[in-house]
C-alpha cells in the first residue's frame, strides 16, 4: 500500500498547509492591530479560537460517525469517529493549554473555575473517558457500539461550552464574550485566515488518521 | 516574570509542537504499519 505523502493530492495538500500556516503566523505576527492591556497576549486568541473551533467540529464528526456507525454498522464509520476523537482531543489540549497562557497575564491567575472553563474541562474529561473505553472496553464489537454512543453522548456538552457565558448569571462569568461582527477589519481577516487555515490543517490530519487507522487493521497491529 | 511576547511565544510553541510531536508519530506508525507490511509479501514469495 502506498504512503499517504506518496498521492500527488494529499502531497500538494500538505505543502498548501504548510504556506499556509507560514502565512498565517506572519499575519498574527505583523498584520494585526496591538490590544491595548492585553499586548501580545492578546495573539494567542489567533490560535486559541481555531483551535477550539476545529475541536468542536471534530467532536461534531465523532457524532455524525457514531450515529452512521449504529445505522449501517459498517467499520469506516468507527475509523472515522476514533480519528475524529483522537484528533478533536489534541486540539482540545491546546485550547486547554494556551487559555491559561493567555489568563495568566490577563486575570493574574492561569485558572479560574467559571462556567466556559469548566464546561470545556468536563469535555475533555469525557474524552479520556472514551479513549479508556476503546482501549479497555473488551470485546472489539462491543467497544465499536459503546464508543459511537458514547461519541453522540458527550457532544451534548459543546452546545453547554457555547451558551455557557448566557446561561449562568454574569457575576460568575470571566471569559471574554467578544462579538465579533464588531471587530475591525484588521482583526477580522487574519482572525478568519487562522480559522481556514486551522480547518484545512484539520481535515488533512483526519485524512491521515484514517489511513493509517486502515493500515493498523490490515494488520492487526496496535503501532 | 514572563513579559507579553514570552505568553505568545510560549502558547505559540505549544501549538507547533503538538502538531509536529502528532505528524511525526505518523509518520513513524505509517513507517512501521508499510513496512511489516512489505516483510509479509517477500515472506509470501519466498
Amino acid at each position: 500500500m502506498e504512503k499517504f505523502i506518496e498521492k500527488k493530492s494529499n502531497l500538494i495538500w500538505a505543502v498548501l498547509i504548510l504556506l499556509l500556516m507560514g502565512i498565517n503566523l506572519a499575519n498574527i505576527l505583523w498584520n494585526t492591530p496591538m490590544v491595548k492591556d492585553q499586548h501580545w497576549a492578546q495573539k494567542i486568541f489567533y490560535y486559541h479560537v481555531p483551535a477550539a473551533w476545529v475541536g468542536f467540529l471534530s467532536y461534531f464528526i465523532v457524532l455524525v460517525s457514531g450515529v452512521q456507525f449504529l445505522m449501517k454498522k459498517d467499520i469506516f464509520w468507527d475509523r472515522m469517529g476514533l480519528a475524529a476523537a483522537e484528533i478533536g482531543t489534541l486540539f482540545m489540549s491546546i485550547v486547554l493549554l494556551t487559555g491559561p497562557i493567555w489568563a495568566k497575564p490577563i486575570w493574574g491567575t492561569a485558572w479560574i473555575w467559571e462556567p466556559r472553563l469548566t464546561t470545556t474541562l468536563v469535555l475533555y474529561l469525557i474524552y479520556i473517558g472514551y479513549f479508556m473505553l476503546r482501549s479497555f472496553g473488551g470485546n472489539p464489537e462491543r467497544v465499536r457500539r459503546y464508543a459511537a454512543a458514547l461519541g453522540i453522548i458527550a457532544f451534548v456538552d459543546v452546545p453547554i461550552i457555547f451558551l455557557s457565558v448566557k446561561f449562568w448569571t454574569p457575576e460568575i462569568q470571566s471569559h471574554p464574550q467578544v462579538e465579533m461582527s464588531s471587530q475591525p477589519g484588521g482583526i477580522l481577516f487574519p482572525f478568519f485566515f487562522s480559522m481556514a487555515t486551522f480547518t484545512l490543517l484539520y481535515v488533512l490530519m483526519l485524512k491521515y488518521r484514517i489511513h493509517i487507522l486502515h493500515l493498523k487493521e490490515k494488520r492487526g497491529t496496535n503501532v | 516574570m514572563f513579559n507579553y511576547l514570552e505568553y505568545f511565544i510560549s502558547a505559540y510553541g505549544i501549538v507547533l509542537g503538538l502538531i509536529a510531536a502528532w505528524f511525526i508519530f505518523q509518520i513513524k506508525a505509517e513507517y512501521y504499519l508499510t513496512a511489516a507490511s512489505q516483510e509479509d509479501t517477500i515472506n509470501k514469495e519466498f
